[in-house]
Parts: C-alpha cells; structure tokens; sequence
C-alpha cells in the first residue's frame, strides 16, 4: 500500500517501512497459500469475474430474448443441451440470465462495500484524529444508524429512491459504514499516542499527511478484513432486497429477482431449475468470498489462526 | 295468460346460454306451470350447464345479440326480478363457507373507506344494483324514472325494514348521501354524488320519494348510485364521530344477513335476515373466514373448510378436470392494452402505432402470458360481459399481424433503419422506448419483454421498466412528467367503469393530467362522442354512439387492445345455486343469498 | 450502576428520535401515500375517483401539509404513548403490530431456543477437539450456513418437503379446518412451524457455533484452565465448568445483535412462508404506505435493539468485575 509512496521528510522512516511492508507480503502470501479453501475460492471467483466481465461474449442468448415456441403456454422449458440450466416462463436462456446476473452482484458487491469503507475509515479517521466534537457527532450519527434494523432500513430507502445498480449500493453502503468507523477510529486512539505519530506531529506535518501516511496504512490490516467480509454479506443483502421485490426489478437479470417468481413455476410446472440455479450461484460465491476472507484473515493477522 | 312470458324466457335463455337448472328457476320465479316450464326447457334444447362455464364465449355469438335485447341501465325495473312474493324455499340451505384474503380493516360502515366489502353488500343494501346479467334491477329503489330533460331522476323507494326493525324511509336515503358529501367523512365515494365535478341535489318528496336533480343530462349517474350502500339514520345520525363510531363494529343494515359475530382477523358470522324485504336467503348463513392469501384459502378449499373462492389464472390449473370442483370463469372487463403516450413526438405518428400494432403477434402473446387461458382483443371493452354490447364487431377491422407490412410501412413514412439496425426520425430521434407497467403482476412483465422482443423486428428498441403501483400513479397525476419515461404503457387501460362505458375520465381532452387521461390522447371526434353517449341516457342509443366510438378508436388507436384476461372462481360441486355465467366479478358479494349446499 | 443505566435509557431518547426523524423521511420522500393506495384499491372494485376525491381525501388526513408539521403530529403522538392508526386497517398501530409480534416471537422464540442448544454444544465441541475431523466439518457446516441465502433455503425446502414430498403444508400459520381441541390446534401449529424454524435455524447456527468455537478457544488458553487441569480435573469438567460458563461470556454481546437477527429474519422468512408476523406485516405495509405501522415497526425494533445492548453490557458488567460504567 506505501509501496509507491514518495519519498517524504520522513524519508529514512519510509523506507525502512517498505521494506518490512516487502517482507509482509511474501509472509503473507506464503500463509495464504496454505488454506487451500481460500485459494480454490479464489480460483473460483476470478472465474466468475472474467465470466461477468465477459458476459457479452460468454452467454449462449442474449439475456432477454424470449422464445415463446420453447416455452409454450407460459411454461418453462427443462435443461437441454441447447439451454443447459433450461428456461424462464417466456423462453429466456436461464444460463445467460445466470451470467448477466453476476454483473449485478459484483458491481453491488464491490460499489457498495467500497464506498463503506471508504466512508467508514474516513470519518474513523476524523473522528479518531480529531476527537472531542467530530468525534462525538461521527459516532453519533453511527449510533442512531445502528440502531435502525438494516433491512428495514434498506426496504424503507429503496422505495424511495428508485432501485438501480448504483442507489442500491450507495443504500447499503450507507446503512455498512459505522462498524469501520468505529474499527478505524479504535485504532487511531491507540496509535495517535504512539511515537511516530508524535514526531511527525512535531516537525509540522498536517493532519491529512499524518492520518494519510502514518496513521491509516497501519489501522488497514482489519479494514481489509472487514471489506473482506463485508463484500459477501452485500452481495446477500442485494439479492434479498431484489427477492423481496425492494431491488433491481425485471427484466434487468439479477439472482435475486431471477428467484422472486421460481416458486409459483416450481410449484405449477416443477420448473426446479428457476430455483436452483440463481440460488446456487448466490450460495457459491459468497462461499468463496467467505473463504478468501478467512484466508486473508489468517494471512495478515497471524494471532487469528488461533480461532 | 303465460304465453308472452314464456317466449321472452325462451328467448333470454338461448340468447345466454342459460343452464336448464338456471331455466328452472328463472320460470319458478315467474311462477310459471309445470307444463309452461316443460314447454321452456324443449324450447331451449337444455343446454349442457357444463358447456356454459368454458372461458370466454367466443367473441362472435354475443354482440349483436345483447345489444338487440339486453336491457341497458336506464331502463327501468325489470319485471321478472323475483320480489317478496315470490321468495324462494325458506331455509334449508345450509351454512355457506368463504374466504376473503382482502384483511380485516374492521370497518363495518360501508360509505367509509377500506370498509370491508363482504359486510358492505350482505348486510347492506343500495338503492339499485347490477345483477350478474350486468342489468341494473332494483334494491332499495322500487323504480325510477328520469324526467324529460334527463335532469331529473325521480326514485320511489321500496318499504324494507333494518336489521332492528326500524323502518327504512327516505330519510335514511338523504341522510347517507349527506354524510357522504360531508366534509370530515372519511369516504372514497363522494365523487358517486357528483356529476361534471358538482355534486348533484337531492331532496326528499315524501317518505317513500326522492328526487335527484343533476347539473346536466348524465347516463353514468345510474352506475354510481349503484355504488353507494343506505346507512340507518336513526342510528347514526347522532354519532359525534362517524368514522370512528360504534357502529363500524357492529353494522345494522336492511341486507339479506345480519353481521352475527365478527372475530378480528379470524372470521365474520352472517346470518339471514327474515324479514328481508326480497326474501329470505336460501342458505342457512354464510361464514367468511380471512386469509393471509390465496395459497391458504386453496388449501382450505381443497380441505373442505370452504365451499368457493377466487382463483387468478396460475392458479386454475389445480382445479381444472377435478370432479369435485368447477371453474367459473369470467373475463376482466376491460382488455390489456399497450396504450401510448400522446405526447411522445414519435409516437404521435398513427403511422408508427399501426406499425406497433402490426408487429405484435396476439395469439403467441396471450397464449403465453394467460397460459393458454386468455383470448384475444381487439375492440374496446371485454369480449363478454356487462360491456361487450358496447364493441362493434362488424365495423372495427381487426389489426393483421403483418411483420413485413409494418416494416413497409415505416420504411415509407420515412424511418430509415440505423446502423444497428434501430429506425432513427428524420430528426434524428431513435426509436427507442420504455414500455413501463406496474410491480407485482407476473403477467404484465412477462408481456413487456415479449413486447421488446417482437417490436425489436421492425427496428425498435424498447426497454421495460417495472415501477411500484404508486410510483406509476404518481408519474400519471403529474403533468410535467416528461413522454419518454412512458413512452408506452401495458396495463388495463383505458379503465371504465365495470358496467357503464363512459371513458370521460381516461380518453377526453378536459381529463389530461392531473387528471385520469394520462396517457395524453386528444381526438375531437372522440371528444364528442364520448360526451354524446354521457349525456344519452336511452339505452339502445347509447350503445349505437359507443360502437361509434369503438369504430373511431379502431381508427386513432390511443391504445392497442392486446387480450382478455380470465380470472375466475372456483367451487365445490356440492354448492348448489351457483349461476352458470357469472362472468361478474362482484358475485360473490351480490349471489351469495342464491347459495345452498 | 442505576446511574449508568438511567443514563444510557435516557440516551436512547435523542437515539430513537434520529432513527424517527429518517425513517419518517424515507417514508415521505416515497411517491405515493395512503391516498394514492386507496383510490387504486377502489378504482379496481369500480369505484368512480377524480382528482377531487384525492385532494378532499388529503386534506382530510393532513397530508396537503408540510412534511416537518406532519413529522411534529406523529412526534406529539408518539409521546403520548399513541402511535395512531393504521391507514390499512383502521386499527390502532399498537394493537396491529401487538398481534402480529406475538406470531414473530413464537417463530422466532422457538428458532432461537432450538439454535442455541444446538450450536453452543457444538461450537464447545469444535473448539475443544480443534483441528480434528469434526472441527473441519463443523466448520465447513459454518461457511456453508453463513453464505446460503436464507430466502434460497426457504425457497428450496419447502419445494422440497411441502411441495414434493407433501409432509408439511407449504404457508400459513394454520389451518383453519383442524378439528377443535388443544391438542390438534397445537400439532397444526407445529407442522406449520417446522420448515420456517429449520430455515431460520440452519442459518442461526453457523453464526453462534462459530462465536462460541471462538470465544472457547480463547478460554481454553488462559491459565486458570492450565491450573484446572494441572490440580487433576477430569477433563469434562474443566470444559464444561469452568471453561464454558467463561466462554458463555462474549455470547452475551450478541443480545442486541439478536434482536436484529431477530426482525431481519422475520422479514424474509414470513414473507417465504405467509407468516402473519412483523415483517409480513412490515413489507405489506411499505407496499400499501401504511406509514403510521411502518414507523411503529422501525420505533419498536430500535428499542428493541438499544435495550438489548444495553442487557448485554448490563450483564457483562454484573458478571466481570473488571468491566465498570461511571
């Protein structure tokens, strides 16, 4: 993260720094490797990311062409080889909806979390930094966002925002923020009394420059854990929203909507693959994403590996 | 002495396929003889009750037909409506079971809002109401008449008592459209008591007449005083509060069953009124249970706990071939249609609507949204029902559907495809609309990308947009809503009343938003139809403008008529007196008195 | 201490307040308001609406004024213990969602009993033989529960059990066709509650199991365990006695969390499985813009939730002498 930071008045500091930020990294990737779940997972979801990128390219159908001879009477058609995970009750390629499906939960997924945390460990920061006053009203502001039940929070917002990929993000990012502030800010109160932090406080260095380059790369280590974990719980918080009907509505494909009418067509026709597959998908991947968290926890916080 | 009864029996029973069971009864309640009832049923050829609940009569057989002979609303009271002397058998009839899966709002009174439908026509009456022929025949009124300028409507009342055995008079009348109008009554009806925006006066002549005078001539004042229920006013005329009176808890009404016990959220125990002034019901009671939904009223029915309910289409298929149910099935009474937004500068082109209407295969679309169940349309109002009179069948030229000829047709007006193959205006606006439609009706959204896949042949890309109910209401109230949002909308709509056509609110000019014609439509020629048939209040008249007016839009095309939905109910065959065509949405609500088991 | 808790309830006013004032925002901010559902519910039985009715209507409920002095209506209601009415039902909000939390709690109450007994053996057990097989599966049980979409699983049991193999019914709470008696209504009941308790229950466990391993983990390694064993307990009891009533500990802190755990799960399950609970009610409600029952729902969860965290630091401070409030 400081790797390509320039050489500042702190100059000696920083470099020293970055060679033992070298070191961290290949121990950390030398006990990444060893929790094979997290390296499959990885395997697994950089396949899923090359699938949504390329989901033009990939999908057999375009996601919303119908075909009416397919499924006749409203009814789904069964996998085929032509259509490997079947039809919807208008003839869509169940598979191609699948994949443009992803694009959704990823962008969800990252957008959402990124924002978070970005809010997150900036008003940490502030509040961490600064105390007194920001600090109280930051934490505040947190307080009464915790106390509100997300979902309800989020059903609430989404009526009265119109639900697109972006406002649904933004809406979870800002119910997701207040556990990496609070994170970030308990790491601040510890370091901010810690030595370096005092000397670059003495030879005049502002406080964005001290919160920036010395404070905040060393309170990283559990924000990336909490990103970690917190990309697979908005991916789950989306499709959700998007079953309960709160999300992304159709025909835009997403695992969530994707599973919003399954049941009636399960029930009626047995159509068991419009419940299966965009279940599936949801499940695996935020098993992997769980996975990798786990393995970058117990990469970067070896005292973890006791849990 | 019966001759001229016999052949209009025998006349109505072939013209709507009545069952022999429905002759029967029909001919008890004219109190025809043995052999003149023998007589009807050879005259009928006793139809098959069975063949008379298919989905949907196909298009062809009604129309004229009930134009030529079924009373219009105007008329006035319908001599074979059955009246006290000729009740049916007392009692006997068991205790019917329904559900309703519509909530308890615990609002007995029926002029208030969200009051609860069931109470509001079994334990109370109206002045006039539709039966499941669509005819509006007499309740409360015993006649009516309009005096010669149409301004007028003299109504005389029958002598009923309330559940109490006070007598109802025409106080009582007065006393309800009074509360109604009133200011701090929490009521969705008030716009029943207004003609052209201005409430209309009432007056009482004497106990048993009143007089209704309206601002002008109004055919469709009929239907909305088949809206309003008569609340007591001895009973409540005293009340400090009306909408939170005792009252709404425990209603006395002058209807065919008195509300006997009413458990919050569990049940609602009916139980006939002797001394109904039409009678006593056939049954012994009915039992309306609440349900959180269908799923659950489905498996009671399929337990035995109740004896009928309501089944949308996906919901059919489980009770169709089962012997010991029957479907009867009614067709929603106005078509879906794809309407389209006026002031979309593209679509303001009737070359480009025909072109859309040209590119659409109906037959694939119905079949596939309405799972074979639907039929298709292609005039204003419902293929059946108390609306069908209005089509005209013979002059409205069905669209063909013509994907080549469309294309033609575009290419000739001028919109030349782009490189990627979607057509551009001459100004350079690309064919691309949203066609938008409301959440949580499968159906529709299933229908908007069959609709983006079809139009897509002829080089326009239409993207679907589902918005929430109030979402959509609220782009609609909003005059500055720009076209391009809902450049095209699929819904039920244009939405007339259930059983008079007037399409004052949805297609004329002085309705554009805020007011109902939100898709924007102005056509002079149906300006002036539609405030014609408004103001005809002679019934055979009024269908002549209205198949006009059917005619002038096949021609505009503000909308397209895509199909007829089919929604149903579904009963156990041990429910006797069950109509065989109630194709009625309300006739749970208005029949339940027939029912026996 | 009674000074530290007065203190914290008197903080959760300004706190419930926030929580009011955004909900009540959103709310607001939505197109559409009772008015707009209403004229659609009477459009559709063929009622005659005009935009008249609409106004008269509103300004008969107050909606035709600004937002804040409608916020202020339902605050000077609110303190008075009243939190209006339902403009669905026309029934007092506390008495909708009164009966509503009563169905929400037997779900959840039993889900909640039945997670718990399961996952904290369990979580004790893996954290004991740590590194085994079990401990290897168990945890994998975890990942599995943690990621798996709690509607999905719904989904997909009751297409299984219900649907398939017809040993549950598929939704409700009850059949209103059971023959009468305690104990058939009872059994009726239950059948009704096994595949919304499972759901719930698969799910819950993997979280606690995992909280608990952990927190036992932590415990096993402190010293006065190593003393334990070195005096020559048996085993079973140094981990039963001593170890886990301090690994039960941490477990506490969840109690505000479970409250949350608690309506989340209710939203999404009642709504797979028609339960007539708080959140069937809470969406039905946001979809009908029955605000006054929306903003009980929101109020009475984030009550629920202070006061649960509250209980959690309560009890931690009672049963740690370490930790203390001034």
């Amino acid at each position: 993260m400081s790797a390509n930071a320039p050489p500042i008045r702190l100059g000696d500091a920083a470099v020293v720094r970055e060679e033992i930020v070298r070191g961290q990294w290949s121990l950390f990737w030398r006990r990444f490797r060893r929790h094979r779940l997290a390296v499959v997972s990885s395997v697994f979801l950089a396949f899923i990311f090359i699938v949504a990128a390329l989901a033009p390219v990939i999908a057999p159908y375009d996601p919303n062409k119908t075909d009416l001879q397919l499924a006749r009477f409203g009814q789904p058609a069964s996998p085929s080889l032509a259509h490997p995970m079947g039809s919807d009750q208008v003839g869509r390629d169940l598979l191609s909806r699948v994949i443009y499906g992803a694009r959704v939960s990823l962008v969800v997924g990252f957008l959402a979390t990124g924002v978070a945390i970005t809010v997150g460990t900036v008003l940490g920061s502030i509040a961490g930094y600064f105390g007194r006053g920001v600090d109280m009203l930051i934490m505040r502001v947190a307080d009464v966002l915790l106390a509100f039940p997300p979902l309800l929070f989020l059903m609430a917002a989404l009526i009265s925002v119109r639900p697109t990929i972006v406002s649904i993000a933004l809406v979870i990012a800002v119910i997701g923020w207040m556990n990496v502030a609070r994170l970030v800010r308990g790491e601040f109160l510890v370091l901010r009394e810690r030595e370096y932090t005092e000397a670059a406080r003495a030879i005049g260095a502002s406080p964005p420059s001290i919160i920036f380059r010395e404070l905040l790369p060393n309170a990283m280590g559990p924000v990336i854990v909490a990103a970690s974990l917190g990309i697979p719980a908005t991916i789950l918080t989306e499709s959700t929203l998007s079953f309960l009907g709160f999300g992304l509505q159709p025909p835009t494909a997403s695992w969530g909507n994707m599973l919003q009418n399954a049941f009636s067509l399960m029930r009626d026709y047995n159509a068991w693959w419009m419940g299966l597959f965009p279940g599936l998908m949801i499940a695996l991947t935020v098993l992997s994403f769980n996975f990798l968290g786990d393995g970058l926890r117990d990469a970067l916080d070896p005292r973890s590996r006791a849990e | 002495m019966t001759d001229d009864r016999v052949s209009r029996l025998v006349e109505e029973a072939r013209r709507l396929r009545w069952s022999r069971r429905k002759v029967l009864k029909r001919a008890a309640a004219l109190g025809l003889s043995a052999p003149a009832i023998s007589m009807v049923l050879a005259a009928c050829g006793g139809d098959d009750p069975a063949a008379t609940t298919a989905p949907a009569p196909a298009p062809a057989t009604t129309p004229t037909a009930g134009a030529a002979t079924t009373p219009a609303p105007a008329e006035t009271p319908d001599v074979e409506e059955p009246t006290a002397t000729t009740a049916a058998p007392v009692g006997g009839g068991g205790i019917i079971n329904i559900p309703t899966t519509l909530g308890d709002s615990g609002i007995g009174n029926p002029i208030l809002t969200s009051n609860i439908q069931m109470i509001e026509y079994y334990v109370f009456n109206r002045l006039m109401i539709y039966n499941d022929e669509g005819t509006l025949v007499p309740e409360l009124a015993a006649d009516w008449t309009f005096s010669d300028d149409n301004l007028t409507l003299t109504i005389t009342l029958n002598e009923a008592t309330w559940h109490d055995g006070e007598a109802f008079t025409a106080d009582d009348v007065i006393f309800t459209f009074d509360t109604i109008a009133a200011e701090t009554t929490e009521t969705g009806k008030r716009s029943n008591l207004r003609v052209a925006g201005e409430f209309v006066t009432w007056a009482k002549v004497d106990d048993y007449t009143i007089t209704i005078t309206s601002p002008e001539a109004f055919a469709p004042l009929l239907f909305q005083l088949n809206q309003i229920p008569i609340i007591p006013e001895h009973l409540l005329s005293g009340s400090a509060d009306i909408n939170t009176d005792e009252f709404n808890r425990s209603p006395i009404g002058t209807g065919s069953y008195m509300l006997e016990e009413w458990a919050s959220d569990q049940f609602m125990r009916f139980v006939p009124y002797e001394n109904h002034f039409r009678g006593r019901a056939r049954n012994d009671g009915l039992t309306v249970f609440f349900y959180a939904d269908t799923e659950v009223s489905s498996a009671a029915l399929d337990a035995g706990t109740i004896d009928m309910m309501f089944t949308p289409p996906e919901l059919q298929p489980r009770y169709e071939g089962n012997p010991n149910f029957k479907l009867y099935n009614y067709v929603y009474f106005t078509p879906i249609t794809l309407s389209f937004n006026h002031k979309h500068p593209i679509l303001q082109d009737i070359t480009v609507r025909r072109a859309i209407g040209m590119a659409i295969d109906k037959v694939a679309l119905t079949e596939s949204v309405t799972r074979g169940r639907g039929t298709i349309a292609n005039n204003q109002f419902a293929n059946s029902g108390p609306l069908d009179r209005y089509n005209d069948y013979d002059n409205v030229e069905p669209i063909p559907f013509d994907v080549a000829g469309a294309n033609a047709m575009l290419d000739e007006a001028g919109y030349a495809a782009g490189s990627d193959g979607i057509r551009v205006a001459p100004d350079g606006t690309r064919f691309e609309f949203d066609v938008i439609t409301y959440s949580g009706f499968e159906e529709y959204q299933n229908g908007q990308v069959i609709i983006q896949e079809m139009l897509r042949e002829i080089g326009m890309e239409v993207t679907p947009q589902v918005v929430e109910y109030t979402t959509l209401e609220g782009m609609w109230a909003d005059p500055n809503d720009p076209p391009e949002n809902r450049a095209l909308e699929l819904e039920e709509w244009p939405h007339p009343f259930e059983f008079d056509p007037d399409l004052f609110n949805e297609l004329h000019s002085d309705s554009l938003p805020p007011g109902l014609n939100y898709m924007w439509f102005e056509d002079d020629e149906v300006d002036r139809l539609i405030e014609v048939g408004r103001t005809t209040t002679d019934p055979d008249e009024r269908v002549a403008v209205y198949k006009e007016l059917d005619v002038r839009r096949s021609e505009t095309l503000p909308t397209l008529p895509l199909y007829n939905a089919v929604d149903g109910w579904v009963a156990s065959t041990a429910l006797q007196g069950v109509a065989d065509t109630p194709y009625y949405r309300r006739y749970v609500l208005t029949s339940a008195q027939d029912w026996s088991k | 201490m009674t000074a530290f808790i007065i203190r914290r309830l008197l903080w959760m006013i300004p706190l419930l307040l926030g929580v009011s004032v955004i909900c009540f925002g959103m709310l607001k901010r939505a197109p559409g308001d009772q008015v707009t559902v209403l004229l659609a519910q009477s459009r559709a039985s063929g009622e005659v609406l005009t935009t008249q009715d609409r106004e008269d209507l509103q300004r008969l409920y107050g909606l035709d004024r600004p937002v804040y002095v409608q916020y202020y209506d339902w605050l000077k209601l609110t303190a008075q213990g009243n939190l209006g009415y339902s403009t669905r039902m026309r029934q007092p909000v506390t008495e909708v969602i009164g009966s509503r939390l009563w169905n929400t709690l037997k779900l959840t109450g039993v889900a909640l009993v039945l997670t718990l007994t399961i996952a904290l053996p369990l979580g004790v057990l893996s954290a004991v033989r740590q590194y085994s097989k079990l401990d290897y599966s168990l945890t994998l049980f975890n990942f599995i529960g943690i990621s798996i979409p709690q509607f999905w699983l719904g989904l997909m049991l009751v297409y299984l059990f219900a649907v398939h193999l017809g040993w549950f019914p598929t939704t409700g709470m009850r059949n209103p066709q059971t023959e009468p008696g305690m104990w058939n209504a009872l059994s009726d009941q239950l059948r009704h509650m096994v595949l919304p308790v499972v759901s719930i229950t698969i799910v819950g466990i993997a979280g606690y199991m995992r909280f608990q391993r952990a927190s036992m983990l932590e415990v096993i390694r402190q010293d006065y365990i190593r003393t334990a064993r070195a005096k020559g307990l048996s085993e079973n009891k140094v981990i039963f006695k001593h170890a886990w009533r301090n690994a039960l500990m941490p477990i506490i802190t969840l109690l505000g969390y479970v409250f949350v755990i608690l309506v989340e799960g209710s939203v999404v399950i009642e709504n797979i499985f028609s339960w007539p609970g708080l959140g069937q009610l809470a969406v039905t409600s946001l979809q009908q813009r029955d605000y006054p029952v929306m903003m009980g729902i929101v109020l009475l969860s984030a009550t629920l939730i202070l006061l649960g965290t509250l209980l959690s630091d309560i009890i931690y401070a009672i049963v740690d002498p370490r930790v203390r409030y001034d």
